[in-house]
Parts: structure tokens; C-alpha cells; sequence
């Protein structure tokens, strides 16, 4: 009997011998193919949204940028306990620092993601894909491209006021070349001029293909429209001191009123409402929370999920009227700061626990106040539209309205837009640009302060260390 | 006609002779005439054999015609004795003191020592008995030349840097494969297998049960190792469980308890201090309140160890079963390590030809963690970092939130952070002897590797509290079929093994996550009010292999050994998937020769040769294919999305490695002196490299084969025995290796400004041409100028100061690895008593200390080092070591220079113990066997280098375990445990 065991063995051998080429021939089951993931239309769809996903992360609208904005300008102060912000702050940035290496390198994974997208879309071989939304797609992934690289060259580079954009900005990548299986890239850098003008070319080339609106409220004001593409080119117009096209863009966006109009109170914060123009869409299960940090994360104390990191700063609180100012009774509380210590934070971002608040990339009070200062610049006069247009904001938020007799001239005009600008961008990520493209230093007060004005070293960010080392064709920013 | 007849009688009395019994019976018995319980009596030429019982005797049924019994039992050389007419046998063993006759274990088999031409290392049952048995990792250091073994941490848990013969691989990993009883371990080449932050690993031997370990042996050449084909450029380890030993039932207890402190921490400032620093450089009025963070977070660890085992069987059946229990807590609070083991392994004859074997292993370990050491939840680093003003409770004796650094003292009371790990590592074999010497087998295993890692933040840390919860999966099934073949022509024998394997593992990952609890009791993910994330992913990799070994010996002097192995991967594209891998050894057992063989000088002389390759397959399952991922990474607004996540390189293939070694084995006065010595050289090509990219191709890296690195080296092992007596002997054993590693060439990689190719692999560490694959690349710290309070670095040219840390000036500054490493092993045994100690040192490496950017920041928000208090003001200029409070160069002081570059050699008392140990007939009684009471001390002593005072904790370092282009970097990397152990062990 026991023999017989002896014929187990052959079974057993077989079996164990006849694996062949199919058994070590597996595919991932989490991801698909480049090839794949434009083969129909619901893939090349999905790989869209994969670019707007792109651009959620900490480091592009997640807060990060935003956040570096506020700390490099007056604002707010920097109480946090992480070396690498306190050094932005303090203008004493290395070019190794990590954050800012994170930042270079998100968006260039975000800018990578729409390359692809353009340059795949059009040849998906789905016949249900039409032409028409194929073009949309293309159109939508400009849109996210141009806004990736203003983000990114307004860090990377001196304002465009400062010479006309001569300075030089960040590389303009267009094609996803190593997807493409060909050689890595080691692109020099764009000035920013070229940079600016591709977002126009972008923005320009997207907005006939882009909808007016989408049917639901987290797509109308979360994905591409043509009042987005208005109102960043309205942005950039601002930026680069061409008025006249400024007011005609902030137009486009402000003739649609049912789209786009100022909300009438300050509970529009994360509400998907017209008050937004653009604003990427964040929930608690998919947001910017790569790590920590977030909106909410840096901006709220400890005792509300966040790490306190960035309260209001002194030169920000005298400049409100504490008392009257809606914007500050309503969106400002009292708590303990990283440090500890007693200080004011904003109420703009609710969430510190999951960082599920939309991040304002654009809304209605901007375009508005876009309009009110381009109208001052290009008139030079005590125009009447655009205290118009100020005192709108102003009336919102309680305070008394203004009258011509108010301004000794069109240069108090525009200081008094300016600051109606600050109070209510505050933490919304505007000010360091806002001081930079008017000739203003960053900080009036402290030792710092000497360190700040446009064209200085460190109120740009530096080419990270690593991509100097990697691509020696990328010259440092002077002074680095 | 008549030569025919001859041979057919030859036949027919040679079957009838199978049938004919006789019954041998005798006692093996040491120099002493003392019994030797266990001792392994084989007929030569045939399956039957048995083992002594307590007393050394035995009963052995044989076939009538055998005329040669081969007795052996480690420690002692082996003896064939010759049958004579008499049944009465009685054998006096010969101490071996080199081990000459032991059987070794080799990759799909066993050989004698003696006939071992390949480089090896082996770890015996001595010294595993005289080490603590806190994880199978630790027999490693010191025990094995060729071979470095570096703790990552202190951690309870953690994984230990491996390092087998150098560094063979740039990205694709440095560990070594590990094999237990011929399974290869999962080792989280998957993915990883908790979730814990920084760079310390899990230990993929912390499943195992020191004390069910027979051997481990180590496989350095390509002679020994290439028979793993792609997986062996980094060694082998192949580790073998206790097996049960014909005989009476034999039980063993064992327990022994103990405490731990760490062997360094920091001093950090308390209240006083941080108030009066941070109002001289911030200006700002820290708060009056005091708290002593490291004193709360700091305990002494205990441990617990409990063993039973049992032992035993028939001439037919032979099993070992042992289960135990590991207890132990670390010496900061939230660290606690319990493992539960169990193993039975069993062996049957099924009939003379047919025999199966099965090993079954099973643990369970629940661990207890806190977060990493790079990660602001690990109490000590948090303790650190956490200002001295910080209280942790309020008056009313409440949890305070404290922000950024939590408050771990609340973590640890309040919250969770488990990882449950449940293992099965098993194989059962099925072996028949076809014809005489020719044995077919097939062995079926398993490693089914689970862990579940569960945390929960409590409320007063995250407002509302949250929870994750993750299963992992690693699942691997293997087949190996083999024909073994063993036979001897006069003076020609042969011994081959050939056969096949395949390989499938399935690594599954499951999680789920939510926040908003109503209460901290509510400890599961399903009382959250607000699902955070749910994930469910798999991945698996196959491997299918064929090899073969065969070996020639002459006159038992004359050794040649090849192997060959093609292994077939699912890692690889379809075109370069297969990959061939061989080698060839040689050796002369010159003390065989004519003229060596009366000697009395020379006991043993051998010299051996080998080359070969071997391959590296660890790049993560689909490096090859062009890839868009999924999930939650790339959705938005609730519509599904894609990203793109990987660069196709269809092209890949293995990267591989070439070993040269010569090496020469001798024995000399009466073998009380051995040494072994190998040279090697190993040359790796077709490196896998993620080959960088600047990141505005929207890819950080890409793998590539690109590039070639060379290893050479020398491990040298000695042992003496310097006095023996009958009651008194002095033992000696000194390992020492020293290896140089290059990077000799990396087509296309970025140049720096000297024009040296490199791949960097963090921000201080580079792979760079011409120098070792984890060279420090860093600006040059000079120190504080006594006249203006500046820190200064110099330039590259290296003669002017400057007062900003410019990357231009980077320079190379040395690398992670050491001149040479070794240990020093003096035993001395007298009567019953056994005193062990173990030097183990280091020389020349180089430490990176991260965790000095937070420390020593005199700016930060974090507490910070009290050595910052010697800053520079007029009335100390000349000692200060920190720049003064209005120096500019305050805030980049910190920054990555050599300032945080430290001398990594050390010298430590690894271990040191005292054993003593009771026979049963000293006493005269039958009860027991015998009793070994012990104690054992581990890091009791350690001699850093200069400059670690003040500044750094433990100098065994290796933040990152399995990463060669990040070794010897610290950040807050928990020191490494002294620890006190009592023992008792009883066997009955």
C-alpha cells in the first residue's frame, strides 16, 4: 500500500513543472496603460480630470502657494515651526529647500498631465468621442496648463512690471516628451514675458472651446469656463499692466450676471456660489491633504485641526476697521497660535482636520476690483466707474461708500483700491504680487523689510538645487 | 561466461542481502567517557540511522552487508567506524574545534564542511546559544565575516541593515534574500508593510523564533549563491529550523527577563535655558511655565521571554514542536513588541525509498508603535522637539493640545497605533530514492504574511478624533522540484542537483479611514461620522526558475562545483524577461596530498576559487510599462480620474553582478588555530538605476539600466582556541572585513561641476563616478569666527571663509561606508561555567545627522540642543560654537553641511554573558537533565568618535535599511538599547 505514496510524487512534479510564460505575465490592476488611458472617451475623460486632480495637491492650490504668498508679503506672520517656510519668510530661502522643490515639481507633474491630454485627445479612437468634445477636453487642459504656469512663473520669477518680463521665468515644457518614450528634456529658462504670452496663447486658443457653464454647481465653478479663461486673462492683463484689455476680460466675465455676481454676504467661502469665478473643488475625500498642511491645516489653531502656523499680522489688523468692517467681525476669531500665543486667525477655511474648503483661485470681488484698478490706470483720473465698482465691495462689507471728493487725486484713488484689494484678498494668496507689480516693497516695517522690494534677491523663490544639479543649462536666480 | 555468472551472483546475493538484518547497539560517548545525547548514527550507503538518547547509547537495525557506520554530532568530527563481526559498538568522539565535519547547509541542500569549496558564512547552534535571542537579524553582527549588519533603530521591531560583501545596487535594494527551510521570505518588495513613518523598515525575520534556529548560513560568492540566480547580488541567507532527532522525548524550557535603557539621548534645554535663548535671538517672552518632555516619554523597557519545546521520535518518525512568548516594552513609552510563536516540524519514513518532511511555522505579533522615528508622533523625537514652556496638562490635570508637536504623552494614554502580524511560513517535501544516489523531491511552501495596522487619533490631538485601519496581504506560494543525484566511481564522485521552481506572490492592501468620533472610546474607522478614504489594491509578481549543480570530486581533493540557474520574471518586459545566471569553483584540499596528509602541523589546507553571477530583480513589480494609475490621487469632484504615473522603459532587464573570490581555509596546531580568508571582487552591470530627471519632465525618475559599480574586498575569520584543559578553555574568534566600493561608471547620469556622472539619492548623499555609491556631498563647515560671531563655510577651493552656504561650493566628503568592520569573540568555559564576550567595531564610516537641522536651528519653533547655548557674544568669542543672536548666518547655521557630518566608527561591548550550567548527574539525579542559569548584557559599553557628545545618540545608524544611497543618515534615529537579560533553561 504504502508503495503507492511513491505516486504522489508524479502529480506533484508535473504539476510543479509545467508553469510556463503565461504564469509570469501580469499586469498591474490599479493603473492602465498610457495606451489605455486614451483609448475611448471615458478614459481620455477620466485622464481630464486627472489634470483638474493634479492641480488639487498641496503644493499648486492646495495652500501651498497661497500660503507662500501671504508669508513673503505683510499679512500675515510666521509662527509655524517648520524651517523651510520660516526660511521664505525670512528671506533667507536655500535653493535646497524642500518646499519649494515640491512646488517646482507638482507643477510640472500637473503641467505633464495636460501635455498629454492635448497632444492625445484628439487622436482617441472612440467614434462616440466627437470632435466637438474632444476640442472641449483640449480646450479644458489649456485652461489648467495656463493657470499651472501663472502660478508657478509668478513665484519663480520677478514681477513682469519690473522690465517687461525680461526677466527670466520658468522653462515652458509642451509636450509630454518622456511618456512619448523619447529623450528627458533639459528646457532652459523662458523669460517671462514668453511665459505670460504662452498663458495667453493658452487662455486665448481655449476659450472658444471652453462652455459657458456645466449643469451642476461644483462643475460650473470648478471646471473650465469661458468666464475663467476671461477672468485669468483679465488677471494677467492686470499683471502685465495692459488695462485696456484687463477691463474689456473683467467685462466678459461680469456681463454674464447670473453666472458672476458678488455674493451678499461673506458665507460664500467653500459654497459653490456666484461668487466664484474658479475655484478647485476640494471634499473630505479628495483634497489637497498629501501629507499635512492645507488650507485649513495652516491657516486654523490646533484647536480647530490646524496647526496655527499663520495668523494675522499686526500691519493686518490696523488696517481694518475692527469694529465696522464685515470682513473682519464675520470672517476673523480669536485663538492660540503655534507658538503658543494668543492671536487673530481668519475664518475663510473651515476645515483643518481634512482640508476640504475649495481653494479661491478667482472670484467675483477680484474681477471687480481687476476692473476698478485698470480703469484708474488707464484713465489716470479720478474715474467715477471705478469708485463705482470700489464702493460695491466697500457696501458689502458694511463700510461707508466714497465719493470722488474723498481722493486728492487718481494716485489716492488707487491706493484706496489697493488696500479695499488687500482687506478683502487677505488669505486668499494675492499679496505678495499685488505689492511686487506696483513697485511696492513686501514689508515697510522690521529688519527684513530692506530685503523686499521688486527685483530684490529673495522675493522670488530660487530654481530648486536639484534641478540646477541635474540640468546645467538652468541658470540660478541671481543672487541664490 | 564465467564473468557472467560472477555478476549475477554478485546480484542475486546483493538483493538477498537487502532482506538480511542485524541489530548494532553501543554508546558514543566525548574524550570524558560522558555520554552524548543526540549523536547522529548513519549506515553508510543507506537511510537508516538513529540518534543517542540521554545516556549516548543507541540500537541501530542495519542490513547485514553494511559495513561502515558514520557517527557524528556537532562539535565533534565526524567518524566512520568499520563493522566487525561483533553487534557492540562504543565510539569515542573527537572534539572538532573548526568544525571541519559539520554539515553544512548550501542553497537546495546540505554538504560537508570539508568538502565546502564556496565562501560562506555560517552562524552554528554555539553561538546562537550564547546570544540574546532577541531577533534572528542580531546573530548577524559580528558572528559572520563579509557580512555588516547595522540596526536602523531602536525601535522596537525594526528591520537591521543587511549588507552582504559590499553594496551591489544603486536603487534596487541592498538587503539579502532570505530562505527559511527553502522558502524565500516576502520581504515587502511589494510594497510596504505598515504604514509607520521614517525610514525604518518592518523586519522580515521578526516572525521568527531565534530559539527554533538550527543554523543560518550565509552565501557569499557567486560559487554558493548564484544557484538563487536573480535574486542573490546582495547574498543569501538561508536559515534552518531545528529538527527533531531520533530517540527519547526531550523538553526544554526556557525563560529569562530583563531591562533596557538607551545607550545615549539628548540633552535638550529646559525652561530656563529655552526662555533666556529664545529672548536673546527671537526676542520673543517664551511662556513661564516648565515641563520635562524627555523625562515624561522616557522608562526603563522590560522584557519577558518565555520557550517550551519538545523533541523526539522513532528511527521512522522524528518531530520538534516549540512554541514561545516574547514580551517586550521599550525604553520610551508607546514601543511594545509581543510575539507568539509556534512551529512544528515533523519528518516520516514512509518506506525505505519514500520519505516526506514538513516544517510549519506560525507567529503572531502584536506591536505596538508610535509613530516612526521621522515623525513628530515618536514619543522620543516628539519629547525632543517639544518646547520645555509647553505644559502637558492643564491645571486641572486635563490633556493639553500642543499643537504641531502633539502631545504624546496624550497619544499614548488615549490613542491607538497597533500592527497585528499574523505568518505562516511553511513546506512540505516528498522525496524518493529512484535508484541508489538518485533521489527525486518536490517541496511545496508557503509564506502567508498578514499585518493589520489599526491607529486612532484621540480628540484632544485632532479635534473629533480619526482613524485609519489597513490590511496587508503578502501572499506567496512556491513549488520546487528537484533530482538529486550522489555517487561515488572509485575515486570519482559526484554529487548534482537539478530542478525547477516557480513562485507567486500577491501582496493585497485594504484600507479604510475616517475622522469625527463622538467619543475616544470609539476605537473602529465605522463610528467615524465622515469616511476619510477607502482603498483596495493588488499586485503580484511570478518568477519561474530552472538550475542545476553539479559537483566532481578526485581522490576527496579535487573539487569542481558549476551551477546555472534561468530565471524567468513577471518584472520585466516580455522581450528581456529571462535571465541566465552561473558560476564555476574550484578547490584543492592540498592537506589530502601525499605530502601533507601526516602533518602534524598542518591539520587542514585548502584552497578555492570561484566566479559567477548573479542578478537583482528589486524595482517593484511593473518598472517596465507605461503607466496612468488610478483612485483617489487622480479623481475630482466626484469623477473618476487618471494620472499619469510611470514612464515606460520596455527595455529593462536585470541588473547583474559578477563575483570573483579566492580564498584559502587551513588548520593548524592540532586545529587550534583556523582561519579562513577569502579576496573578492564582485562588478556590477546594467545597474538598475531610477535615473533622474529634472522634474520639468513631470517625472522625478526613471528606471533605466544604466552604469557599472565595483566591490572588492577581504573577510577574514580567525579562531584559536587558546588554552583547553579538561575542566578550562579559552576561546577566540576575530572577524574583520574591509571592502572599497565605486561607482566606475554611469552613461548619461548629470554631471556635477568637477564633471563626475552621479545620481543623487537624498539631499546630502550622492552615487558619484569614481567614488562610493553613498558619498556625502556636502559644503564644508568651518566654524565660528571669534572676531564677528559668523558661522563660516569655506568655498570650494578650500581657503576662504564665507558666511553663506553656497551648493557651488559642494565638495566630496567621505561615505557611509567603513575601512573595515569586525568583531573580537573571547570565550572562556570552566567546569560549567561560560563567559562570552563580543567586541564589535566600526572604523572610518561616515554619519549624516539629520536631526541637528532641528536641533541645533537656533531659530526654529522647536526646542532646541543645550549645546546651543555656547553662542557667540562679546564675552565669549573664542569657545562659542553657535553664531551670535544678530549674526545673519543664524538661520542658515542649521543647514545641511558638515557641520551635521559626524565620524561614524565605534567600538561597543555588543555582548557579553555568563552562563553556568547543571548537568543532572553532577547531582545524581534523574529528573532533570540540565539547568543553565545565565545573564547577558548587550551595548553595556560603546566608544563613540569625537564630536558625538552633546550632539548625536547611538552611532549604529542606517535611517533608511534597504537603500544603498542613503546610509548612514540619521534623522531622530532611536539610540540603540543597552540592555541587562537573566535567564534559566531546563531540560528534561
Amino acid at each position: 500500500m504504502k508503495s503507492y505514496f511513491k505516486y504522489l510524487l508524479l502529480p506533484a512534479f508535473l504539476l510543479g513543472t509545467v508553469a510556463c510564460d503565461k504564469d509570469i505575465t501580469l499586469s498591474p490592476e490599479q493603473s492602465l496603460t498610457v495606451e489605455a488611458a486614451f483609448a475611448n472617451k471615458a478614459t481620455a475623460q477620466a485622464s481630464l480630470f486627472g489634470v483638474y486632480s493634479a492641480t488639487q495637491v498641496l503644493e499648486i492650490f492646495g495652500g501651498l502657494t497661497l500660503i507662500l504668498n501671504e508669508y513673503m508679503a505683510d499679512n500675515v506672520e510666521f509662527v509655524g515651526s517648520f524651517p523651510t517656510l520660516q526660511e521664505i519668510r525670512n528671506y533667507a530661502t536655500l535653493s535646497n529647500n524642500t518646499n519649494v522643490q515640491g512646488l517646482w515639481q507638482q507643477h510640472y507633474v500637473a503641467i505633464m498631465a495636460a501635455n498629454v491630454v492635448i497632444s492625445r485627445v484628439p487622436g482617441v479612437p472612440d467614434a462616440s468621442y466627437s470632435d466637438a468634445e474632444k476640442r472641449q477636453a483640449v480646450a479644458e487642459a489649456k485652461f489648467l496648463r495656463a493657470i499651472t504656469y501663472f502660478n508657478l512663473v509668478n513665484l519663480f520669477g520677478q514681477p513682469f512690471n519690473l522690465n517687461g518680463g525680461t526677466s527670466l521665468g520658468v522653462p515652458l515644457v509642451l509636450t509630454p516628451d518622456i511618456l512619448d518614450g523619447k529623450d528627458p528634456l533639459f528646457p532652459k529658462r523662458n523669460t517671462v514675458a514668453e511665459v505670460y504670452a504662452q498663458i495667453e496663447k493658452d487662455l486665448k486658443e481655449a476659450l472658444p472651446d471652453l462652455p459657458r457653464t456645466y449643469g451642476s454647481a461644483d462643475q460650473r465653478r470648478g471646471r473650465a469656463t469661458k468666464g475663467a479663461a476671461n477672468g485669468i486673462l483679465c488677471r494677467l492683463y492686470l499683471y502685465k499692466n495692459d488695462n485696456t484689455s484687463a477691463i474689456a476680460r473683467a467685462d466678459s466675465v461680469l456681463n454674464y450676471p447670473s453666472l458672476y455676481a458678488l455674493a451678499s454676504d461673506f458665507s460664500f467661502y467653500d459654497a459653490n456660489s456666484s461668487e466664484d469665478v474658479f475655484t478647485v473643488q476640494m471634499t473630505t475625500t479628495d483634497n489637497s491633504r498629501t501629507g499635512a498642511g492645507g488650507l485649513g491645516g495652516y491657516m486654523l489653531p490646533a484647536a480647530r485641526g490646524g496647526r496655527g502656523d499663520c495668523p494675522y499680522s499686526a500691519s493686518l489688523l490696523a488696517a481694518f476697521d475692527q469694529t465696522k468692517d464685515l470682513r473682519f467681525t464675520a470672517l476673523t476669531f480669536k485663538g492660540t497660535s503655534a507658538l503658543p500665543a494668543a492671536a487673530t486667525f481668519t475664518n475663510k477655511y473651515k476645515d483643518g482636520l481634512t482640508n476640504s474648503d475649495n481653494s479661491p483661485v478667482q472670484r467675483v470681488s477680484e474681477i471687480v476690483l481687476n476692473k476698478a484698478e485698470a480703469l484708474v490706470k488707464s484713465t489716470n483720473t479720478i474715474n467715477a466707474d471705478a469708485i463705482t465698482l470700489l464702493n460695491r465691495i466697500r457696501t458689502r462689507a458694511g463700510l461707508a461708500a466714497r465719493t470722488a471728493a474723498d481722493f486728492a487725486d487718481s494716485a489716492a484713488l488707487l491706493t484706496a483700491i489697493l488696500n479695499e484689494r488687500r482687506l478683502e484678498l487677505c488669505f486668499e494668496g494675492h499679496r505678495r504680487l499685488d505689492l511686487l507689480r506696483n513697485g511696492f516693497a513686501l514689508r515697510t516695517t522690521g529688519t527684513t523689510a530692506a530685503l523686499s522690494k521688486p527685483g530684490d534677491v529673495r522675493v522670488v523663490l530660487p530654481i530648486p538645487q536639484r534641478e540646477i544639479d541635474l540640468g546645467s543649462s538652468l541658470p540660478q536666480n541671481t543672487g541664490y | 561466461m564465467k564473468k557472467l555468472s560472477l555478476v549475477l551472483f554478485l546480484l542475486v546475493a546483493g538483493a538477498a542481502s537487502i532482506f538480511a538484518q542485524r541489530t548494532v547497539t553501543g554508546k558514543v560517548a566525548d574524550a570524558k567517557g560522558e555520554g552524548l545525547i543526540g549523536a547522529s548514527i548513519l549506515a553508510k550507503g543507506s537511510t537508516r540511522g538513529t540518534v543517542t538518547d540521554i545516556d549516548g547509547a543507541f540500537s541501530l537495525s542495519v542490513p547485514e552487508n553494511t559495513q561502515i557506520l558514520v557517527i557524528s554530532y556537532t562539535g565533534f568530527k565526524t567518524q566512520e567506524v568499520t563493522l566487525g563481526a561483533s553487534n557492540a559498538l562504543d565510539v569515542t568522539m573527537e572534539s572538532d574545534a573548526i568544525g571541519l565535519d559539520e554539515t553544512v547547509v548550501i542553497g537546495y541542500g546540505t554538504q560537508s564542511n570539508r568538502n565546502r569549496i564556496s565562501s560562506i558564512s555560517t552562524v552554528n547552534p554555539e553561538t546562537i546559544h550564547n546570544n540574546p535571542l532577541l531577533g534572528p537579524q542580531q546573530l548577524l553582527q559580528g558572528t559572520a565575516s563579509g557580512v555588516q549588519m547595522t540596526n536602523t533603530s531602536g525601535v522596537l521591531g525594526s528591520a537591521a541593515a543587511i549588507r552582504i560583501r559590499g553594496v551591489s545596487s544603486i536603487n534596487a535594494g541592498g538587503n539579502p534574500l532570505f530562505v527559511v527551510d527553502g522558502v524565500p521570505l516576502n520581504d515587502g518588495s511589494s510594497g510596504n508593510l505598515s504604514n509607520a513613518a521614517g525610514g525604518t523598515a518592518l523586519n522580515p525575520l521578526a516572525d521568527i523564533n531565534p530559539n527554533d534556529i538550527e543554523s543560518m548560513t550565509v552565501l557569499k560568492d557567486a560559487g554558493a549563491s548564484a544557484i538563487y540566480g536573480s535574486r542573490a547580488a546582495n547574498g543569501v541567507v538561508l536559515i534552518t529550523t531545528k529538527k527533531g532527532k531520533a530517540g527519547s522525548n526531550r523538553v526544554n524550557l526556557e525563560y529569562y527577563t530583563g531591562f533596557s535603557k538607551p545607550t545615549y539621548t539628548l540633552d535638550m534645554m529646559n525652561a530656563d535655558e529655552y526662555r533666556g535663548f529664545v529672548k536673546a535671538f527671537n526676542n520673543q517672552d517664551a511662556p513661564a511655565t516648565s515641563f520635562n518632555w524627555p523625562k515624561a516619554v522616557l522608562q526603563t523597557g522590560r522584557i519577558s521571554s518565555y520557550t517550551v519545546n519538545m523533541s523526539g521520535g522513532t528511527d521512522k518518525t522524528q518531530y520538534y514542536l516549540s512554541g514561545s512568548y516574547l514580551d517586550q516594552s521599550n525604553y520610551a513609552i508607546g514601543n511594545t513588541f509581543k510575539r507568539y510563536n509556534g512551529r512544528l516540524n515533523l519528518k516520516h519514513q514512509v518506506s525505505n525509498k519514500l520519505r516526506f518532511n514538513t516544517n510549519i511555522g506560525l507567529s503572531r505579533i502584536d506591536n505596538d508603535r508610535i509613530g516612526a522615528d521621522n515623525n513628530t508622533a515618536a514619543s522620543l523625537t516628539s519629547a525632543y522637539l517639544q518646547v520645555p514652556t509647553q505644559p502637558a496638562f492643564d491645571d486641572a490635570g486635563n490633556f493639553l493640545n500642543t499643537g504641531f508637536i502633539q502631545n504624546v504623552l496624550a497619544i499614548e494614554k488615549l490613542g491607538i497605533f497597533r500592527l497585528l502580524t499574523t505568518r505562516v511560513t511553511a513546506n512540505t517535501s516528498l522525496s524518493y530514492d529512484i535508484l541508489p544516489g538518485l533521489t527525486a523531491k518536490t517541496d511545496w511552501g508557503v509564506d502567508l504574511l498578514q499585518t493589520e495596522e489599526t491607529s486612532r487619533t484621540p480628540n484632544i490631538v485632532t479635534t473629533g478624533g480619526s482613524a485609519f485601519n489597513n490590511i496587508r496581504a503578502d501572499n506567496k506560494w512556491l513549488t520546487t522540484n528537484t533530482l538529486n543525484y550522489s555517487k561515488q566511481f572509485g575515486d570519482f564522485a559526484v554529487d548534482a542537483i537539478g530542478g525547477m521552481s516557480f513562485e507567486y506572490s500577491l501582496f493585497s492592501f485594504t484600507s479604510v479611514a475616517g475622522s469625527g468620533f463622538a467619543a475616544d472610546a470609539l476605537r473602529n474607522v465605522s463610528s467615524a461620522a465622515t469616511p476619510t478614504s477607502t482603498q483596495a489594491n493588488r499586485t503580484a509578481w511570478g518568477l519561474y526558475s530552472q538550475f542545476v549543480r553539479p559537483t566532481f570530486r578526485f581522490k576527496d581533493r579535487y573539487i569542481i562545483e558549476g551551477s546555472l540557474r534561468r530565471d524567468g520574471s513577471s518584472r520585466f518586459g516580455k522581450e528581456f524577461r529571462y535571465g541566465t545566471f552561473w558560476s564555476v569553483n574550484g578547490g584543492w584540499i592540498l592537506s589530502e596530498e601525499g605530502f601533507l596528509k601526516n602533518s602534524t602541523f598542518i591539520n587542514n589546507l585548502k584552497l578555492t576559487a570561484s566566479y559567477g553571477t548573479t542578478g537583482n530583480d528589486r524595482i517593484g513589480n511593473f518598472p517596465s510599462q507605461g503607466l496612468y494609475g488610478s483612485g483617489v490621487a487622480f479623481d475630482y469632484s466626484g469623477l473618476p480620474g487618471l494620472g499619469p504615473t510611470q514612464p515606460a522603459n520596455p527595455k529593462l532587464r536585470w541588473e547583474q553582478t559578477a563575483q570573483a573570490d579566492i580564498g584559502i581555509q587551513f588548520s593548524i596546531l592540532k586545529s587550534r588555530i583556523s582561519v579562513e580568508a577569502n579576496v573578492w571582487q564582485k562588478k556590477t552591470s546594467n545597474l538598475l538605476l531610477a535615473f533622474q530627471l529634472p522634474d520639468v519632465n513631470g517625472f522625478s525618475s526613471i528606471t533605466r539600466n544604466a552604469g557599472n559599480m565595483e566591490n572588492k574586498g577581504v573577510d577574514i575569520l580567525i579562531n584559536t582556541v587558546n588554552i583547553k584543559t579538561r575542566d578550562f578553555q579559552w576561546k577566540s574568534t576575530i572577524s574583520l572585513s574591509k571592502y572599497v566600493n565605486k561607482v566606475t561608471n554611469l552613461p548619461g547620469a548629470s554631471k556635477d561641476v568637477d564633471g563626475n556622472p552621479f545620481i543623487a539619492g537624498t539631499g546630502v548623499q550622492r552615487a558619484i563616478v569614481g567614488y562610493a555609491v553613498n558619498t556625502f556631498y556636502l559644503v564644508r563647515y568651518k566654524g565660528i569666527n571669534p572676531a564677528t560671531g559668523n558661522a563660516e563655510w569655506l568655498s570650494k577651493d578650500g581657503t576662504t571663509p564665507v558666511t553663506t552656504i553656497n551648493p557651488a561650493d559642494r565638495v566630496i566628503v567621505g561615505s557611509a561606508i567603513p575601512d573595515y568592520y569586525g568583531s573580537f569573540t573571547n570565550t572562556i568555559s570552566f567546569k560549567g561555567f561560560d563567559l562570552s564576550a563580543m567586541l564589535y567595531f566600526t572604523k572610518g564610516n561616515k554619519v549624516f545627522l539629520g536631526d541637528l537641522n532641528f536641533t541645533e536651528n537656533p531659530i526654529s519653533g522647536f526646542n532646541k540642543s543645550a549645546r546651543l547655548l555656547n553662542y557667540w557674544t562679546e564675552n565669549n568669542k573664542e569657545n562659542a560654537v553657535v553664531p551670535s543672536p544678530t549674526s545673519s548666518t543664524r538661520s542658515i547655521f542649521a543647514s545641511n553641511s558638515t557641520n551635521q557630518l559626524l565620524d561614524g566608527s565605534f567600538m561597543r561591548l555588543r555582548n557579553v554573558s555568563l552562563s553556568y550550567t547543571l548537568r543532572a548527574k553532577q547531582v545524581g539525579v534523574k529528573w532533570f537533565d540540565s539547568i543553565r542559569l545565565y545573564v547577558m548584557a548587550t551595548n553595556l559599553w560603546t566608544q563613540r568618535a569625537k564630536g558625538w557628545a552633546g550632539r548625536g545618540q547611538d552611532p549604529e545608524i542606517a535611517d533608511a535599511g534597504n537603500s544603498n544611497v542613503q546610509q548612514g543618515q540619521s534623522f531622530f534615529t532611536a539610540p540603540q538599547a543597552k540592555m541587562i537579560q537573566m535567564g534559566v533553561n531546563v531540560g528534561f
